[in-house]
């Protein structure tokens, strides 16, 4: 038998070109925008309830002149990201931790589960009360709304490690922590990367609640602000800005799992 | 009965697990002895045992009575000294063919040009030099089994334990690949435990055939194979006659 029969054709490279993937997602959204624009303008709802797409995009046109858009970019990205960071490096460790040692799982795993059905509204003012009105109370609400997606990941991928892998690698010669970092962790990085890509999403809810009270910038602030002002153009340019954000991070960070962990079948679909 | 050449010996071994809370005798009595540099095949209906004395062999499983002794030393624990080829699933998905074959070495301490060319000889040992980037799941099964192997041998273990390891293979590459593993094989003739149903695969490859019971398993016959060298047993008039033979024990 020849090499090249006995190789399994490779279905990693893609049938369509790049091009086709792109093409429906983004009928998609312009069929959306058509469809608002459509409804806005047939009359059915007073037009300052219910702007047009094209109204929200003039407000959002006069928000980056002015720098405020940029501003608010610059806030809502800062603490988005620390937090992310924080909230998910966390969560990796707790996920590691609970997932390794049964006793661990018992307890602090238990009182993980209590505390991450808290909602973030409630949670606010006990960080504000601990932490100030500042930046690390908005820090620190977001991380918890990153955590947690990526604790209970981990800790399924940790506990889902296939005993064949595990007896492998003890037979090569790996054990204690090596066996942890070599087998374990390794095998959970496809969990790990779903925990990653839930948790993009819920650090966004954590922060648009955290920038509802105490916040002078951000995101999640102008869009309130706006609805407090009535200028719902700037509200709805805010919220679609959000939207597109987080398609394109989620879109980002598959491309680089993609690159990074070619072996993850599950970063190729 | 005991001879002090003894590699591998499993003294009285009982084995009993839970299976969702039903107790499964899997193994009572077992006696076995491998001599040093014997290539043995574990013979049995399935469910009979025979992973369960390789996985005790290992040092993956503990028994519930009787001992496992390596070298006359009681097994604690999996140990580099025996090293194993699984049926299949076995190679990390998450390393290339090459980071699969030097992980034993890495883990050894070895790195750089050394590692790169003890992983690059065992792969060319075993047809596989043009695909050390590949990743598990872009290969064949057979080629898979063969990364197996090369990762195996390249951590030169004393003991070589290996679990039905072409079961998933179909004829034609299972000749292969017991070629090959035959050839990798007589370099140093390892002490080797072939757990297999296939009674020509078993008769092709090994010094001695062991044939279990029905669970719970214990040894019922001890054979030393009765053909001459390995390279001419293939055509030897005996093997269909043997087969037969073997077979019907198994049945009966």
């Amino acid at each position: 038998m020849t090499r090249n029969s006995e190789r399994r054709s490779r279905s990693r490279s893609s049938s369509s070109p790049a091009s086709r993937d792109w093409a429906l997602p983004a009928a998609t959204l312009a069929a959306a925008l058509l469809l608002w624009e459509a409804v806005a303008r047939s009359g059915l709802y007073p037009p300052h309830l219910f702007p047009p797409p094209t109204a929200a995009a003039r407000a959002l046109k006069d928000m980056a002149r002015t720098g405020q858009l940029g501003a608010d970019l610059a806030a809502s990205g800062r603490r988005w990201l620390l937090g992310l960071l924080i909230g998910n490096a966390a969560g990796v460790l707790l996920g590691a931790a609970t997932g390794a040692a049964r006793p661990l799982r018992s307890s602090v795993g238990t009182l993980i589960n209590a505390l991450r059905t808290i909602p973030f509204l409630i949670l606010i003012p006990i960080a504000m009360l601990w932490l100030g009105l500042g930046e690390a109370e908005k820090v620190a609400i977001t991380a918890w709304g990153a955590a947690f997606p990526v604790w209970l990941n981990t800790q399924t991928g940790f506990l889902g490690v296939e005993r064949q892998y595990v007896w492998a690698a003890q037979c090569l010669g790996a054990r204690g922590a090596r066996l942890y970092w070599e087998v374990h962790l390794r095998r959970c990085i496809p969990y790990i990367v779903a925990g990653v890509r839930v948790s993009i999403a819920t650090a966004t809810f954590a922060l648009a609640a955290a920038e509802l009270t105490g916040a002078f910038e951000g995101l999640g602030f102008r869009i309130f602000y706006s609805y407090q002002m009535f200028q719902v153009e700037r509200m709805m340019a805010g919220i679609m800005v959000v939207a597109l954000l987080g398609l394109a991070l989620d879109r980002a960070f598959m491309a680089a799992v993609a690159r990074l962990l070619p072996w993850q079948p599950e970063a190729h679909e | 009965m005991s001879s002090p050449r003894a590699k591998l010996r499993f003294r009285a071994v009982a084995m009993r697990y839970d299976d969702g809370g039903r107790a499964v005798q899997a193994l009572d009595g077992a006696e076995l002895e491998v001599r040093e540099r014997e290539f043995i095949c574990l013979l049995g209906p399935s469910g009979c045992g025979k992973s369960t004395l390789l996985h005790l062999a290992a040092g993956f499983l503990r028994p519930t009575a009787g001992s496992v002794l390596v070298d006359g030393r009681e097994v604690s624990g999996p140990g580099t000294d025996r090293g194993m080829v699984f049926q299949q699933h076995n190679l990390f998905p998450w390393q290339t063919v090459s980071g699969n074959v030097g992980f034993g070495p890495r883990l050894k301490g070895r790195i750089g040009a050394e590692l790169d060319g003890s992983v690059a000889l065992a792969l060319e040992e075993v047809g596989l030099a043009d695909f050390s980037e590949h990743y598990p799941p872009e290969l064949s099964i057979g080629m898979q089994q063969r990364v197996g192997l090369a990762r195996a041998f390249a951590n030169d273990p004393d003991i070589l334990l290996l679990d039905e390891p072409f079961a998933s293979l179909d004829a034609l590459t299972r000749l292969q690949m017991q070629r090959l593993l035959l050839s990798l094989w007589q370099r140093r003739r390892q002490t080797v435990i072939f757990v297999t149903h296939d009674v020509e695969e078993a008769l092709l490859l090994a010094d001695r055939l062991v044939l279990l019971s029905p669970r719970p398993g214990r040894v019922t016959r001890d054979i030393s194979v009765p053909l001459g060298p390995r390279e001419g047993r293939p055509r030897d008039r005996r093997l269909p006659e043997l087969k037969e033979d073997i077979l019907s024990q198994l049945l009966s």
